[in-house]
């Protein structure tokens, strides 16, 4: 359910508040076509399952009934992520447990919410307020809490230390967390319950169902130790100044800035990170808080290039009544390594710092619309070949398509939007034989074409146009079109 | 370092040249001495080698590196027609984008050899943005490679283009160059030549407009572009072939080859501007009576 909730979420906030009333599924492609990956629970009670063929989806459910949706397992793995960092506010140890669950270290923990069932209750209810179907359940090892959680008849249950073995005995196979084929193959002997397979002789479940059972077994009864790899919460770095009182000079509270500029760096140096966003924020005397905030197209911890995109910023911050506090903080943060310093400073990797270095002072500038790049889209119609794209990594970036160009050859100089002429042609469908426009007119020497571009049939009355390059009588090559629906003739483009 | 040296060759006083053009670069305390990197050939021939018996104004084969060239467009008489606005009525001026996108491309070309990384060209100015889908073939590395900026005033483009040409990141640096005082094209020029000190390219072309000849400015070249007319009707087949004289009205260092003209013609199969083959082997008849390309 956890996917179906995100997708929910998103489509509720991109519809601003407005609910969806059609049943959800999320739809994979493989390589046989497309699949269901995850269904709602209406679809589910429709005869829809994960695994199905879209197409029999479709023959289950009315088409208008069923709102369809792109699966992205890796979208929703890091909201699972952030998920688990939400958590720590009940444990500090919190592992994600892919695709979908949450796994709690609470030893300690209890006591502070008075006893264990209270904090099961405490994480339900926030689960419920995020809007997030779940089941929660507590026990003496990772493995019964899973198992309960999953496979118990409770939303909210909890096992009490010595109760492992009791809760798990009902409980299917799956619910031991083993792969799918040894379910399989137990289910072909017969065996289907927990409390079968503690009935089977020990000695021989290895050699006949593999190693993974009998260690799920024994982590589940707590007679194995399992451990978990918590995420890790990263805290921005900061650093900051108070003042004796409200500072006015703006050279005081420059340097200051300055100082803790270089102190920052130097911390996240020790953490070999380089932040990717420099915030400085300025607490003023009876006014609110500034905060000047400097993104970077790449992590750094260079304290000269950070100073030269701060400055200019605080300069022109409004200092108020004087200045009480200064404050640096970075976040998010990167890994970034150390590096040799070397007398000749030369190679590309040098250079892409550079270019990187470069367009985060441009960007901070002119502006993110300001810097960009072109990327190329797959289309016949002129002025929608190409897109604008947010300049922002080095050399190449990743969005940008620019191995579709190819022939027939496009003037350089494109107007948008194409300036109507008077055209006079000898035949309806032929070229060109004198073009006018407001202040003049010139008579066409030589002409090229035509060039048929159709408007795209998804797009409705887009009409079809006939491209004719042609140089009039002062040697302009000109990009001139005919509308066929609509007869008029339009200046698109130049060669210059 | 056995590359930088390996292509001095040629008439002594070639050699003697570029040996002088490497000990000015070592005193002005350049990290690397690039020769080979130190001009950027156009490649169409007459205009190389008229520039390679040039001055140190111009460099050695082609456009000089670390330095700023500036192309005076086109003048547009006829209002009507779509071109940028000048200030007087009937005043009007069309970029010559096609020779920019050409020797942008080659810019990048002859510096980005083996090194790879993060080079990369700038076109600061909406007004000198080249249409994207016009990059097709041999120009589609220079638009995977192009950045564009648009500044919001006069200000903050001057600021870009010195900016661009300081760094050592940038091959080229295609700027709308209009109303630029003596004072700004000497900062931008100086910018330039740290630039290319720095490992960049330091290589600037400023599209200015056509009634801007006059004014004074410390760019190492300067080129006025005019309109030919294409001779001959076209056939079907053939891509549009645009041609355009350009003339080099100023050259640092050198007074003498002022004036010289030559034919140039765009829209080849590849796509490159060519010196056009009736235009080769015909003797020369230009403004001064030797500047007209001959098969060098």
């Amino acid at each position: 359910m956890w996917s179906i909730d995100l997708v929910r979420r998103r489509m509720v906030a991109a519809s601003r508040g407005r609910r969806d009333r059609r049943a959800l599924v999320l739809v994979e492609t493989d390589g046989h076509g497309q699949r269901v990956a995850r269904c709602c629970a209406r679809a589910r009670k429709a005869g829809i399952t994960p695994g199905m063929t879209l197409a029999h989806a479709r023959a289950l459910m009315p088409i208008d009934g069923v709102r369809l949706e792109p699966f992205e397992p890796e979208r929703d793995d890091a909201a699972l992520r952030s998920l688990a960092r939400w958590a720590m506010r009940f444990s500090p140890v919190v592992a994600v447990d892919p695709p979908d669950g949450l796994l709690l270290d609470i030893t300690g923990c209890d006591r502070l919410f008075g006893g264990d069932r209270r904090l099961v209750a405490r994480v339900g209810e926030a689960l419920d307020r995020l809007g997030f179907a779940h089941r929660v359940a507590a026990g003496p090892t990772f493995g019964v809490a899973w198992g309960v959680a999953r496979f118990g008849g409770q939303a909210r249950a909890v096992v009490a230390d010595d109760g492992a073995t009791e809760a798990m005995r009902p409980l299917p196979i799956a619910s031991l967390r083993v792969a799918d084929e040894t379910v399989e193959a137990l289910d072909e002997v017969g065996v289907t319950r927990v409390s079968e397979v503690l009935a089977l002789p020990r000695s021989t479940l290895p050699s006949r169902f593999g190693a993974e059972l009998l260690l799920r077994i024994d982590r589940a009864l707590g007679s194995a130790i399992e451990t978990i790899e918590p995420v890790r919460l990263s805290l921005p770095v900061s650093v900051e100044r108070v003042f004796d009182g409200p500072a006015t000079q703006a050279e005081a509270i420059e340097l200051a800035a300055h100082e803790l500029l270089v102190e920052l760096c130097e911390k996240l140096a020790r953490r070999e990170s380089g932040a990717r966003r420099v915030t400085l924020e300025l607490d003023r005397s009876d006014l609110g808080p500034i905060a000047l905030t400097v993104t970077l197209s790449r992590a750094s911890r260079d304290a000269e290039h950070l100073w030269v995109l701060l400055r200019p910023r605080l300069e022109r911050a409004d200092h108020g009544f004087g200045v009480e506090r200064v404050m640096l903080q970075a976040w998010p943060i990167e890994r970034l390594a150390h590096e040799q310093i070397s007398r000749w400073h030369e190679g590309p990797r040098d250079q892409e710092a550079e270019l990187g270095r470069l367009l985060d002072t441009l960007v901070n500038r002119l502006g993110q619309r300001g810097v960009t790049r072109a990327s190329v889209v797959q289309t016949h119609v002129p002025e929608r070949a190409c897109r604008r794209v947010a300049a922002t990594g080095a050399g190449t970036s990743p969005g940008v398509r620019t191995d579709e160009v190819e022939a027939p050859p496009r003037p350089p100089l494109l107007l948008t939007p194409a300036q109507e002429v008077k055209v006079t042609a000898l035949t309806p469908d032929g070229p060109p034989r004198r073009i006018g426009w407001s202040g003049g007119e010139s008579e066409v020497t030589a002409s090229l074409g035509p060039e048929r571009i159709a408007g795209e049939w998804w797009r409705r009355r887009e009409p079809t146009r006939d491209y004719f390059a042609v140089q009039d009588d002062a040697g302009r090559w000109l990009w001139v079109y005919h509308e066929l629906e609509t007869g008029r003739w339009f200046l698109h483009g130049r060669w210059s | 370092m056995r590359s930088a040296y390996a292509d001095i060759e040629g008439s002594p006083e070639a050699v003697r040249q570029r040996l002088r053009e490497v000990i000015r670069r070592v005193e002005q305390g350049g990290s690397e001495v690039r020769l080979a990197d130190s001009g950027v050939p156009t490649g169409w021939d007459a205009v190389d080698s008229a520039l390679a018996n040039q001055g140190a104004g111009a460099g050695m084969g082609g456009l000089a590196r670390g330095a700023v060239h500036e192309w005076l467009g086109i003048g547009e008489h006829d209002t009507g027609a779509p071109c940028e606005r000048g200030r007087g009525p009937g005043q009007g001026w069309i970029l010559p984008m096609s020779l920019l996108m050409h020797l942008a491309a080659r810019a990048i070309r002859t510096a980005g050899e083996g090194e790879g990384g993060g080079r990369a060209a700038v076109w600061i100015g909406s007004r000198c943005w080249p249409s994207p889908s016009s990059f097709a073939g041999v120009y589609a590395e220079l638009l995977g490679r192009s950045i564009f900026l648009e500044p919001r005033d006069r200000v903050s483009r001057l600021w870009a283009i010195e900016l661009c040409l300081r760094s050592g990141a940038i091959d080229v640096v295609v700027a709308d160059g209009a109303r630029l005082g003596m004072a700004e094209s000497r900062r931008i020029q100086l910018a330039a030549e740290a630039g290319l000190a720095r490992g960049g390219g330091g290589f600037g072309l400023l599209a200015r407009p056509a009634w801007e000849g006059g004014a004074i400015s410390a760019a190492a070249t300067r080129w006025i572009v005019r309109r030919e007319i294409t001779p001959g009707s076209a056939s079907s087949r053939s891509p549009p072939r645009p041609r355009w004289s350009i003339e080099l009205s100023r050259c640092r260092g050198s007074a003498s080859q002022s004036g010289a003209r030559w034919v140039l013609e765009g829209g080849d199969e590849t796509g490159i501007v060519c010196v056009p083959a009736d235009v080769v082997d015909r003797p020369g008849s230009a403004a001064d009576g030797r500047g007209l390309a001959r098969s060098a």
